[in-house]
């Protein structure tokens, strides 16, 4: 600390320039030391809050008196492009007394309007649907989110919904001759959604009993 | 991080343009307020110590690194202890390395570097920041979602979710306001007001 106006007229020697740079050089390697340090000491609550934070999601798609299983570490991967959006998603499984109950499906809507949503489909044994949830998305605030909790029900409109109610023609907006609301002024994002949701449904139909029958990989 | 210009609070304001992201609720504003200021104070200590072995490169490097290194320490810190205020604004925290460079233009020419003097122009300089970008949440906020104080229970020390007010439906909002043209037309209209008030009483 301290005024020290001299030292800047020094620095144009070699021997200041010298110091200087290794003096950077240090202070590059003190910065990543520091860093790395922390980030080793945080990863581990890191990784927890995410994982409390998914499962509280969880939780909340499955009523209780469905599930007695810890639905996060009874889970598989899901390996379907075409079906869910990605290469590599999650199916979450709730049994009830060692019996499969009900499953929640990751799955991915590509052709949002910002890009990619990512969604959770929770269905019942027989491919009710139990509810869905948008976990990440960017979509036009105010516009695209017509979606959110905060803003509409229309995620409640997928409840109780199954792949032939309605018939497979009516599983779009009704713009375009369906049965699902659309919220003002967008149309893409709730296309994405609906089919996101319809094509999640038959890789459920599809590979239920895959599903339930595979050894949970956590 | 020192401005011994008179254009102290000019470049304060200039130095939001990479935040207005941030600034389209009261609640987000503030959050990332907070851990602006935080990070302004933190990041001046160092930099007023190493400064005066440098000359400006080297000043320009140094400022660089530190506040890059308090920035990414602040966010691995919110994500492990703050995680709702980072599930808000945790995807916005590393523009604050840009801010953090254009606040401490006036670092790079400063013939005096007591750290303390540091400390205190980074915690004024970040106090006024907060009020700048918590001006703009709200008013983006209020005429865009006619809501605010919305998440306010995130912030740690969880205060009331009676906080949170609601003044028209999202529907009837004047949706630019909350889009990034909205957030340049009101840094704008609030540069107006600034300079109004000032040639007022020049």
């Amino acid at each position: 600390m301290g005024t020290r106006p001299d030292a800047l007229a020094n620095l144009s020697t070699r021997a200041s320039r010298f110091r200087a740079a290794t003096l950077l050089v240090a202070g590059i390697i003190g910065i990543v030391i520091v860093v790395a340090a922390l980030q080793r000491l945080t990863s581990e609550r890191i990784a927890r809050n995410e994982r409390l934070w998914l499962i509280a999601r969880l939780e909340t798609l499955i009523p209780p008196a469905l599930r007695d299983n810890d639905m996060y570490d009874d889970r598989i991967r899901a390996r379907s492009r075409d079906l869910l959006g990605t290469d590599s998603s999650w199916v979450y499984r709730a049994r009830k007394q060692g019996a499969p109950a009900a499953a929640i499906i990751a799955s991915v809507a590509p052709d949002g309007y910002g890009g990619a949503i990512d969604l959770l489909v929770a269905v019942d044994y027989d491919g009710l649907v139990l509810g869905v949830q948008v976990l990440k998305h960017r979509e036009t605030p105010g516009i695209g989110d017509g979606f959110e909790p905060r803003r509409s029900s229309w995620l409640q409109s997928f409840k109780q919904r199954t792949l032939d109610n309605p018939e497979a023609s009516r599983w779009t907006i009704r713009k375009d001759g369906g049965d699902f609301d659309q919220f003002t002024g967008a149309s893409v994002t709730p296309r994405a959604i609906i089919k996101a949701v319809r094509r999640t449904l038959e890789y459920y139909r599809a590979n239920r009993e895959t599903i339930f029958n595979a050894a949970a990989q956590p | 991080m020192p401005l011994p210009s008179p254009n102290r609070n000019a470049a304060t304001l200039l130095a939001l343009s990479p935040l207005l992201a941030v600034s389209d609720s009261v609640i987000n504003a503030l959050g990332f307020g907070l851990v602006a200021l935080l990070v302004t104070v933190v990041a001046s200590i160092p930099t007023s110590i190493n400064l005066n072995r440098y000359n400006e490169y080297g000043r320009i490097a140094v400022i660089v690194l530190t506040v890059a290194g308090v920035v990414t320490s602040a966010m691995l810190l919110a994500h492990a202890w703050f995680y709702e205020l980072y599930r808000a604004i945790g995807a916005y925290l590393p523009l604050l390395i840009g801010g953090g460079l254009l606040l401490s233009r006036g670092a790079i020419h400063a013939q005096h570097t007591y750290w303390l003097l540091f400390a205190l122009i980074g915690i004024r300089s970040g106090l006024w920041f907060i009020v700048a970008l918590v001006i703009l949440g709200a008013a983006r906020e209020l005429i865009g979602h006619g809501s605010l104080l919305i998440g306010v229970s995130s912030l740690p020390g969880s205060p009331p979710a009676w906080l949170e007010q609601t003044f028209f439906t999202a529907d009837f909002g004047f949706v630019l306001a909350i889009l990034p043209p909205g957030a340049f037309i009101a840094m704008g209209l609030l540069f107006a007001v600034r300079n109004w008030h000032r040639t007022k009483n020049a």
